[in-house]
């Protein structure tokens, strides 16, 4: 073929079809028609989804596939079997089981993501922005990537059975469970995606950001302690908790199931139709903000600019540079500053759940219930090196990490954990009114938090894992991919060498907890407590010495590339 | 293929001997040969992919090779790199830095790290943000910065403890020329006052123009090496060519099958 040259004639448009040296410059139009174009969009997004999907599955292994498929399965079929359940159960108990299941799948599906974090390209709108597309024809892609998934389907398929094996009667019922069933996921995956919508734009101004991390940290704390007396909550007749569920507009799918099941058509349609218009309702506010998103383009606020303080605080020493820069990233990562208002939040809910479900008159008990909070935030010292760790590099050429810099990195993961452990403390002394007693364990939190630096100091050499430092507070789901289960062991580690640490401290403390000289057990321990952190942090420094290209290559491989 | 020889009494900045890497079943960088003398601007080209990276990182000491040996001004630096850490000064092409310090903040504490004092520390990055132009925008965070301001910053933090050898990975690539042109003259100014610069880059012409030495990568072996001089005979022929020939690319056979991206 022959190419012909530019000229000012040659840039006027052709007609369509044209071919040779006359055909116009600029994109050819798509060859699909306008009305099966939306249809066709389809078939193209449900395969990149599934696509995504199951590469990503590869990549982990065929061992972790398998258990990934064994557990959708089992998943289907757990949903199916406890929907199903409600056919043998009578109507009052299955309708409010049913309205506590669905509410409860519901806050999940919209705010689990939330609280796990997450980024799914096939459902960011931005990701299309270069593409020729409408609203509509962006919406179906985004739409059908949302229903697309393992976890879509399974939900999907384990609510369909199940509640049309759990709630169908003869007659409308048979129409109906499904229909709600199907409008319920339809909701769910709306309302899931209107709120990542509303938090990605709140997340372009930093006050945006913080509020919206600590309104989600408030929610999971919530579902959390709702989790944990969620039996309680069913075995009271009548319970106000599943009344005022009953009215959220998750719960009004299981209003029309409960409805159909007991034959009552005309409300059983009413609430399938304002479920639906829930539905649409939030599937609209769901491309409108994609709109919005997309027009005000994704950029997201970064932190402030430097105030009119020393440089680096005015550190003169290798320390106190560590120091100093772990405290202005404190401030201005939004990981770290999700960090401390999750762990602040979750911390303070679950020691005071804990302390809840000891029972009354156990004041002494809840005053030492204060310092499991400091467990929901075991991970801001647990792997210091492994957080931003592209940047290592630097620091490994210039001769580290070092002893100082290791210190350095653990201690400012101190507020973390003593500022929930703290406020837990005012809460437990102002409802037991052991302000003396709660002031003591504050205290004694300071040395078994120092334990936990130690612990952590030894772990975040021996087994790091690559934590990027992204603008987004919410998107870290990928970077704790097939790490779960260092988490766990972590975690449970954590509490037995923690406790082990610190059981010299509830030694002494016991033997002088009934004379004055109670006040010497705070700072006795601490200075005990800075010992061993001193003695881990030399051993881990030397357990790095001549590691540092491993640790770079395990951590990121890619920082220098 | 060794196409000029480097005087073997001339001392040198840089000793590559016999360096290998594999990552699994492939072979990044197989049994390298370098030496750079002291004092000369080196160029390591190489098509994507060459191995020029991995190269440099194990030369740094932030890579282990399987096998070989590497020198900075004498001092080996594997098995300890801890020594030669303090000779060399790298700028690495992906730039992973302190992001959310600001250009001040970061040379501070690069600085620190390197254990000089504060006022000496302060000193040297003023100097250095003035002469790359970032004196402006020194109070903004890196992540703020652009691709051209995070090489100058790269750059400073390089140079900020006066090593002995720069190795630069692509120290071009994505800058425009007014940084460019200021990068180059500050790296004439360290050049000037005895330093040794190593970069790697695969635009021929920026090679061309500013090294003495070059040293062309292709599949992880050095294909041809020796002064630019001797490669191109005095100039009587382009660095570029002699890079195609050297690494055996071909052009496009088949442009016929692009025929629908024509232009009337």
């Amino acid at each position: 073929m022959v190419v012909g040259t530019v000229t000012a004639s040659s840039l006027q448009s052709q007609p369509p079809g044209s071919t040779g040296p006359t055909e116009p410059i600029g994109p050819t139009e798509p060859s699909r028609g306008e009305g099966s174009s939306l249809v066709g969009l389809v078939p193209a997004a449900v395969r990149l989804r599934w696509k995504l999907s199951t590469n990503r599955l590869r990549r982990r292994g065929k061992r972790n596939r398998r258990l990934v498929y064994v557990f959708a399965v089992a998943y289907t079929i757990l949903n199916v079997v406890v929907l199903g359940q409600a056919r043998t159960a009578d109507d009052a108990q299955a309708a409010s089981t049913l309205v506590l299941l669905m509410t409860s799948m519901a806050l999940g599906w919209v705010f689990g993501p939330v609280l796990i974090g997450g980024v799914d390209e096939t459902i960011d709108p931005t990701r299309l922005a270069l593409l020729p597309l409408t609203s509509r024809e962006r919406y179906v892609i985004q739409l059908s990537s949302a229903l697309t998934g393992i976890g879509p389907v399974t939900a999907t398929a384990g609510l369909v059975f199940g509640l049309s094996i759990g709630h169908t009667r003869l007659g409308v019922s048979l129409v109906i469970v499904p229909c709600a069933a199907l409008v319920a996921v339809l909701f769910m995956v709306g309302s899931a995606r209107s709120l990542a919508a509303v938090l990605a734009i709140a997340q372009r101004s930093r006050v945006g950001r913080d509020m919206a991390v600590l309104l989600a940290a408030l929610l999971g704390a919530a579902i959390f302690t709702m989790a944990q007396f969620g039996r309680r909550v069913l075995d009271v007749e009548g319970s106000p908790l599943i009344a005022f569920l009953g009215w959220l507009p998750w719960a009004w799918p299981a209003r029309s199931i409960n409805a159909a099941r007991v034959g009552s058509v005309t409300p059983a349609l009413g609430w399938l139709l304002v479920s639906a218009v829930g539905a649409v309702a939030s599937h609209l506010l769901w491309a409108r903000l994609s709109d919005l998103l997309l027009r005000k383009g994704e950029r997201v606020a970064q932190a402030r600019r430097r105030g009119d303080r020393a440089l680096l605080n005015g550190a003169t020493t290798e320390f106190g540079a560590v120091l100093s820069r772990q405290w202005i990233y404190l401030r201005r990562s939004p990981n770290n500053r999700v960090g401390i208002v999750f762990g602040t939040v979750f911390g303070v809910a679950f020691s005071l759940v804990q302390i809840a479900q000891q029972g009354e008159g156990s004041d002494e008990l809840a005053a030492f219930g204060i310092l499991l909070a400091m467990a929901a935030n075991l991970g801001a010292a647990t792997n210091v090196l492994g957080f931003d760790a592209g940047s290592l590099w630097l620091e490994v050429l210039a001769g580290g990490p070092t002893k100082v810099g290791l210190l350095g990195r653990q201690l400012i993961a101190l507020p973390n954990l003593l500022l929930p452990t703290w406020l837990s403390g005012v809460v437990v002394a102002i409802t037991t009114r052991q302000w003396t007693l709660v002031l003591l364990v504050a205290l004694l939190a300071v040395p078994i938090a120092v334990n936990v630096l130690t612990f952590g100091t030894i772990t975040s050499v021996v087994s790091p894992a690559p934590l990027p430092d992204l603008d987004n507070p919410f998107g870290n789901r990928q970077s704790n991919e097939s790490r779960g289960m260092r988490i766990a062991v972590i975690a449970v580690t954590a509490m037995m060498t923690i406790i082990t640490l610190s059981a010299p401290i509830f030694v002494l403390l016991g033997w002088v907890f009934a004379s004055p000289a109670r006040w010497i057990v705070p700072p006795v321990s601490l200075i005990y407590a800075c010992a061993l952190l001193w003695a881990a942090s030399t051993w881990a420094a030397g357990h790095i010495q001549g590691r540092e290209p491993k640790l770079i290559e395990r951590l990121a491989p890619r920082a220098f590339n | 293929m060794q196409l000029s020889s480097t005087n073997p009494k001339r001392p040198l900045a840089v000793e590559a001997d016999g360096l290998t890497k594999r990552f699994g079943d492939k072979t990044a960088v197989d049994r390298i040969n370098l030496q750079v003398p002291v004092g000369s601007w080196y160029g390591v080209v190489g098509p994507n992919g060459a191995g020029k990276t991995t190269t440099i990182r194990m030369i740094v000491g932030l890579l282990e090779p399987d096998d070989g040996t590497a020198e900075i001004a004498g001092v080996p630096v594997w098995p300890d790199p801890t020594a030669v850490k303090r000779l060399v000064g790298v700028l690495p092409d992906d730039l992973r830095l302190f992001e959310r310090l600001s250009g001040e903040e970061f040379l501070l504490y690069v600085g620190l790290l390197r254990r000089f004092e504060r006022d000496e520390v302060l000193r040297r990055s003023n100097e250095l943000l003035t002469l790359l132009g970032l004196d402006r925008t020194a109070g903004d965070l890196v992540a703020d910065y652009s691709t051209g301001m995070r090489k100058k910053i790269a750059l400073a933090a390089a140079l900020l403890h006066s090593p002995k050898v720069l190795l630069l990975d692509e120290p071009f690539e994505s800058v425009d020329p007014v940084s460019s042109r200021i990068i180059v003259e500050v790296l004439q100014h360290y050049r000037g006052g005895g330093g040794t610069i190593v970069f790697s880059s695969h635009v021929m012409d920026t090679v061309e123009r500013l090294c003495d030495h070059v040293a062309i990568v292709s599949e992880g072996r050095v294909a041809r090496s020796g002064t630019v001089d001797a490669m191109t005979d005095r100039f009587k022929l382009r660095l570029e060519d002699v890079f195609v020939d050297a690494v055996g690319a071909g052009a496009v056979t088949n442009p016929d099958g692009l025929g629908w991206l024509s232009v009337p």
